[in-house]
């Protein structure tokens, strides 16, 4: 795997953690909803803070620098994780 | 006589750049020779057809990039459609803009610098071949 994908795999595996299916049975293709292409160049990028968020079908993803993923407020996949239920 | 239509040059640069954005990724460069090698018409299996032998991706992940990174790309361009369970793909209405680029490189393989046929299967085995 291009170690510039293993974004993409975070996002996706954090969709599907949310969604409670395997990554590959989810209902939609993220390229559909965010240029997949700027994600892979986004985690090329050394020693920058940037952050990203975009819309998929039910849910809104953030994705931070840091390797956080947030999705509905819930941080799915990253160093302090939370419950993925997003409950309080 | 007929009338000569007038040549929508921005068309032809945005039909150039969308084929090489749809060959910028390996996965997608090894689905458009597969196709070619055997049949536009023929629906080949994912992610078998976008996994060289020689760099054998966890097919796990591959087929994830498929899905959500590779396959929307040649798609919107019409030069390929995919299928769903299982997963496949075939060569769509505009399948020949793509293959005719890969196809081009291997029939001038002698030409191409060594740097780009180097760990490239198909280039190094069509030099191989011609060399004979």
């Amino acid at each position: 795997m291009n170690p510039d994908d293993t974004l993409l795999h975070d996002i996706v595996r954090a969709l599907a953690t949310v969604e409670c299916c395997a990554p590959h049975e989810l209902q939609f293709a993220l390229h559909d909803y965010v240029d997949t292409t700027a994600i892979e160049r986004l985690a090329a990028m050394d020693d920058a803070e940037w952050s990203l968020s975009f819309d998929v079908p039910d849910h809104v993803v953030a994705v931070h620098s840091d390797g956080r993923i947030v999705v509905d407020d819930a941080v799915i996949h990253g160093e302090s994780e939370l419950d993925a239920s997003g409950s309080t | 006589m007929a009338i000569k239509e007038p040549v929508d040059e921005r068309a032809s640069v945005d039909s150039w750049d969308r084929v090489f954005r749809a060959l910028a990724a390996e996965p997608r460069r090894q689905i458009v020779m597969s196709l070619a090698e055997s049949s536009p018409e023929r629906e080949l299996s994912l992610p078998e057809a976008a996994n060289p032998s020689s760099m054998l991706q966890d097919p796990d992940e591959l087929m994830v990039e498929l899905l959500h990174e590779h396959l929307p790309i040649p798609e919107g361009g019409d030069y390929v459609e995919s299928f769903r369970t299982p997963l496949g793909v075939r060569g769509g209405p505009a399948f020949d803009e793509v293959a005719v680029v890969l196809e081009s490189l291997l029939t001038c393989v002698d030409d191409v610098p060594d740097q780009l046929v180097v760990g490239c299967q198909r280039l190094e085995a069509a030099r191989g071949m011609l060399a004979e």
